[in-house]
């Protein structure tokens, strides 16, 4: 239909002017927040850069260290990053796919009253998280998980949750998926409302026998650009999410490395050490893994036809 | 009819529903519960912020935390209002300046015809995976450069690259 109309009225050339005003100020602000930032990291990773003198050109050399002597990374960074992203990207995912399913299940006023209870912990912002978190399991026996614990007498003495490298991590995790459902949990909740209804009284008549395997032949199939903007949105947020382990615990590095993930490790050498070359091959190693977690999203979810 | 009426966006209360209010409203005053919690908290006096065993709501409420906190404002070198006053005008210059920027892109990208539309859109959708703070270093620079540094616009024009907006307007809305 609109390609009939568009070689009826031959608009192309007015439609091209407009959206190049239109995209300009998006494009300007993209190319030097996105774009320029991407390839001066790229080009800073090849160097050795103190940020007092100017970047020494070294080759690949900030590479080889990172993959054969930083011992650090390979033995607490890479495996955390793995572990709390392989757990909180997918587990987000899900949880927010069935809290979007359940809530488009019932009716309106209770369902935006929910939704918007679950939606608050992603919009408070990493100051707010700190502050009620370092409270929550704070280390004395007036930290209130540690008094509940003393109360039910499952503990004696109040356990250090966030200065221990056995319980950092476990926290991080908690945290996080307490805030994992934001924009994507939104963008499917609309998505799942968005579908047509004739849809599900067809595929009943068709002879589909419960609600297990609506979601499998109808919800999801249905809603695959939500799908996935809410996929890659999870990715992004467990490799984003970063500073919650350093902002709990108060210090990076965190303690014993146990909730060290790669944001921190670019933190550590770029702001603390002015290693800037090395932290910058760090960042482009970490783009390099949101990308190809991301492709595996796209195959996953993207039309095939 | 095998369809009985287990409709998605339902108009009606019905029993078929009740499950998933079990499930939903304990999950929802769950994810509430630590922001009741600090709510308390702000209005709990010392010896309560400090009692054994901690209580989780408040027994007597106290304006005292508040008071306490523009006086510190206004005796000491801290300028509560001026922050309050930054944060508020980053805000509200973030908020209008990204919905000019990503309406005006948005409706670019799904209305008109061009010739790089579809490559562009494949450069936003892999913008989308930006993790910004893989890049603060050179993100720096180039706020340095620009001459946004020491700056109220260094906290605001960063701030405008929001890839994930835009496909929002365009991606999701084939």
């Amino acid at each position: 239909m609109s390609k009939i109309r568009s070689r009826f009225q031959n608009r192309t050339f007015g439609d091209a002017f407009y959206a190049f005003i239109l995209l300009a100020p998006y494009a300007v602000i993209f190319m030097l927040f996105i774009a320029i930032p991407i390839a001066v990291a790229i080009v800073l990773s090849l160097t050795y850069f103190n940020v007092i003198e100017p970047p020494r050109f070294t080759g690949l050399l900030n590479y080889i260290t990172l993959l054969t002597q930083d011992e650090i990374f390979s033995r607490y960074v890479l495996p955390n990053t793995f572990k709390y992203a392989l757990i909180i990207g997918p587990g987000g995912y899900i949880l927010s796919f069935l809290t979007a399913w359940m809530l488009a299940q019932i009716q309106k006023v209770p369902r935006t009253i929910m939704a918007l209870a679950l939606y608050t912990p992603s919009m408070v912002g990493p100051v707010f998280i700190t502050v009620v978190f370092r409270t929550l399991f704070s280390g004395d026996e007036a930290g209130y998980i540690n008094a509940l614990l003393i109360r039910l007498e499952l503990i004696d003495k109040p356990i250090q949750f966030l200065l221990s490298p056995d319980y950092i991590m476990d926290i991080m995790i908690f945290v996080s998926l307490w805030s994992s459902m934001g924009i994507g949990f939104l963008a499917m909740l609309a998505g799942i409302l968005n579908i047509n209804e004739e849809l599900y009284e067809a595929a009943y008549v068709d002879g589909l026998k419960n609600r297990f395997q609506e979601i499998i032949y109808i919800t999801v199939p249905s809603m695959k650009p939500q799908m996935l903007f809410g996929a890659v949105m999870a990715i992004v947020n467990a490799f984003n999410t970063g500073w919650i382990g350093v902002a709990l615990c108060g210090s990076n590095p965190t303690p014993g490395y146990s909730g060290q993930l790669i944001v921190n490790h670019i933190e550590d050498y770029g702001f603390q050490r002015y290693e800037m070359g090395y932290a910058a091959a760090v960042s482009v190693a970490l783009l390099l893994m949101v990308t190809v977690f991301s492709k595996i999203a796209h195959k996953l979810f993207t039309e095939k036809d | 009819m095998a369809y009985h009426g287990t409709k998605i966006n339902p108009t009606r209360f019905s029993l078929s529903q009740l499950k998933f209010y079990i499930i939903l409203v304990p999950l929802s005053l769950f994810m509430l519960l630590p922001i009741v919690y600090i709510i308390n908290q702000a209005f709990k006096p010392l010896d309560e912020l400090f009692a054994f065993p901690p209580r989780f709501f408040v027994r007597n409420p106290t304006l005292k935390n508040f008071q306490e906190l523009f006086r510190t404002a206004s005796s000491t070198g801290v300028p509560m209002s001026r922050y309050l006053l930054n944060s508020i005008l980053v805000t509200l210059g973030t908020m209008a300046l990204t919905l000019l920027i990503v309406v005006t892109s948005g409706y670019a990208l799904s209305k008109k015809k061009f010739k790089a539309k579809k490559t562009l859109l494949n450069i936003n959708q892999m913008a989308l995976m930006f993790v910004p703070v893989s890049v603060m270093i050179p993100r720096y620079l180039v706020v340095v450069n620009l001459g946004l540094d020491n700056n109220f616009l260094a906290h605001i024009v960063p701030m405008l690259a929001t890839p994930g907006l835009a496909s929002d307007l365009t991606g999701c809305r084939h």
